[in-house]
């Protein structure tokens, strides 16, 4: 069991390296990948309960205050992570581990009530895509809320495709092809290269839920710092966001409404009692709740519950829009959450916007 | 009290004119446009007398009072008064002037009960600009604005293609059917954050929200009275399977699937829906 800062470092480097050499003399690799796990966190570590969905899990700290192991046992299976809690909002957990073992946990761990995955919209892959070279990309999208005899001629109910290049050229021209046909272009990871003076800093597959797969790396600092570069990122983008949210406040002289609405913009028309029974079922991908309480053909207002975190949301709905309102205390992620499913779920093309224009 | 509970509809046409100052696709943003932002609700200003407009929104160089008028008949006294504001009344207030040259101007917001309201309007020499929300936005009657963005905005009829952002979800006085959405949705909510035990007046105040505090205590009990008469008949009716009270202590409880959730959730709907005209009764006035 590691006990410092250091130590971590040092076997998540010794695993980078050894999988290097395993890949340049053997083709594969020798270890598990250093993957890196972002998660929005809104409590202390004390708060994790020590047994859900059948995992029981024990904390250990570390010499730094900030970092603490954590032992999971789940029938047979003993799997180690280390929770990095500096980023008080964003805690990064670290793991050398089977990755869909790490997966199926992460699943369950981020469904616990104060914790979440990161919703990362195609948008702000690609501005990670931005300053590295872009070398390969995932796009998953499956229609979840219209059946397919529901459906156009021309529209897509699922789309799944994972490019990998040596250079940045086929995945640049594959996505503006799919962009240019109007086909689902939301990225679900893309695959980056920090290269400087011809050597590879690390290759990286960033994954919207928060994932980021070393894929092959010299030097862990460097994805450690990238990492860091999503966190604030997507810090200040919750910032933002949280600013939206609505409060009314007694002044001296009348009442203050702070904060404004979002409105998302649906790419073409949808019927919206449909839509409706989706978005508040309570189940995946959306995960709302939901009554309505004000109807027409083309309109209806939701009081809803993101049964997620327990916060309360209210939304209106219209054929071409849709408008979200955000109490005071509600949780930002829940916007990134709804966006980013109804982009994976129901209309890759969807915007949302603020008072200063497009969120993302 | 406030004065946005004096009509049925009155908080109806308070959002509508709210909805103008905020940068929508789905709805007419006219304020938003000519930069206008919302700076007071209901501000209670001496001149020295206090008149009560029910809305302010401020531009870099104006201020606009919005009067929203629901009704065909009553105009209030004080209307006629709004034109002699002047900005040092809004410095006595703490209200944040924007510019040295500030203009303040009114405007009267309803919908075709304007129609009606023009003779009476004019019959007290009011001839502030009176803009019409219904189907469409328009100035219809009255003086030219003082600001030409307004006018120039107001001066063509745009269609209202949804209904108006809910930008103020009710007030205390508002119907019960306005209310118990969000009753329902703090059930759920205490459900899912395992604070499904509560008493009466715990939940009033988490309905409540923003407006709980500027409550007076008695007011505070009268809705907590309301509360439970509200939680009663929840139980009696569709919720029956939902509820339960020991004295003040309530419980909520809905099995932990989802299936059980849509349920309640329909439950919830149905009985929104049956809220008949009966029970269309002001929350604060009581059954």
């Amino acid at each position: 069991m590691i006990k410092s800062r250091g130590e971590l470092h040092k076997q998540m480097e010794m695993t980078i390296d050894a999988n290097l050499r395993s890949l340049e003399e053997h083709g594969e690799y020798s270890e598990y990948n250093v993957k890196t796990n972002i998660i929005e966190s809104n409590c202390d570590i004390d708060k994790i309960p020590p047994t859900f969905d059948g995992y029981h899990i024990e904390i250990k700290p570390t010499d730094d205050k900030f970092l603490f192991g954590l032992i999971v046992r789940n029938n047979s299976q003993r799997f180690v992570l280390y929770i990095d809690t500096f980023f008080d909002r964003f805690w990064k957990l670290y793991n050398m581990e089977n990755s869909e073992t790490i997966d199926k946990f992460m699943d369950k761990f981020t469904n616990l009530l104060l914790l979440d995955s990161l919703w990362m919209p195609h948008q702000m892959l690609d501005t990670i895509e931005s300053t590295l070279v872009n070398v390969g990309f995932s796009i998953k999208f499956k229609q979840e809320i219209f059946d397919e005899d529901e459906l156009g001629e021309d529209d897509i109910s699922q789309l799944t495709m994972r490019l990998w290049s040596r250079g940045t050229k086929p995945s640049k021209n594959l996505f503006k092809l799919l962009q240019e046909n109007n086909y689902p272009s939301t990225k679900t990871s893309t695959r980056v290269l920090n290269i400087d003076d011809h050597k590879v800093k690390f290759l990286d597959e960033v994954f919207f839920d928060g994932k980021i797969t070393v894929n092959k790396g010299t030097d862990i600092e460097e994805h450690i710092r990238f990492v860091d570069k999503i966190i604030d990122d997507y810090s200040t983008k919750m910032k933002e966001i949280e600013n939206n949210r609505m409060s009314l406040t007694k002044s001296a002289c009348g009442q203050v409404v702070s904060g404004s609405p979002f409105e998302i913009k649906f790419s073409k028309n949808y019927d919206i009692h449909h839509l409706s029974e989706k978005i508040i079922n309570s189940t995946h991908p959306f995960k709302s709740w939901g009554v309505i309480h004000d109807q027409t053909d083309d309109f209806l207002r939701i009081a809803g519950v993101d049964v997620h975190t327990g916060d309360k949301f209210s939304m209106d709905l219209m054929q071409k829009y849709g408008r979200l309102y955000l109490p005071e205390n509600a949780c930002g992620n829940m916007v990134f959450r709804l966006y980013t499913n109804i982009q994976h779920y129901l209309d890759p093309g969807v915007m949302i916007f603020d008072e200063h224009g497009s969120v993302f | 009290m406030t004065n946005t509970d004096q009509s049925f509809d009155h908080l109806d046409i308070i959002n509508a004119v709210l909805g103008l100052a905020y940068n929508f696709e789905s709805y007419p943003n006219h304020l938003f446009k000519a930069g206008y932002k919302l700076s007071r609700i209901e501000p209670i200003i001496g001149i020295p007398d206090s008149i009560n407009p029910d809305i302010l929104f401020m531009s870099e160089n104006m201020g606009l009072f919005a009067e929203c008028k629901g009704g065909k008949i009553k105009i209030g006294s004080n209307l006629r008064r709004y034109d002699s504001v002047q900005v040092r009344h809004l410095i006595e207030k703490g209200i944040d002037i924007p510019t040295e040259s500030l203009e303040l101007d009114v405007g009267i917001f309803g919908r075709d009960n304007l129609i009606h309201l023009k003779e009476q309007l004019t019959e007290k020499g009011i001839d502030y600009p009176q803009v019409i929300l219904d189907k469409t936005v328009e100035q219809i009657h009255g003086r030219s604005f003082k600001d030409p963005k307004l006018n120039a905005l107001f001066s063509e009829s745009v269609e209202i293609k949804s209904k108006a952002p809910l930008i103020l979800k009710f007030t205390h006085s508002s119907p019960v059917k306005k209310i118990a959405p969000f009753i329902f949705t703090t059930l759920m909510s205490r459900l899912i954050t395992g604070r499904n035990k509560f008493k009466v007046r715990d939940l009033t105040e988490e309905v409540m929200g923003d407006i709980w505090d500027n409550l007076d205590k008695s007011l505070q009990n009268t809705l907590v009275d309301k509360m439970k008469k509200f939680l009663r008949q929840c139980k009696t009716k569709q919720l029956t399977n939902y509820l339960k009270n020991s004295d003040d202590v309530w419980s909520v409880d809905i099995p932990d699937h989802w299936k059980s959730r849509k349920k309640f959730s329909d439950d919830c709907n149905r009985f929104i829906r049956e809220l008949d005209q009966k029970d269309l009764f002001y929350f604060f006035r009581g059954v």
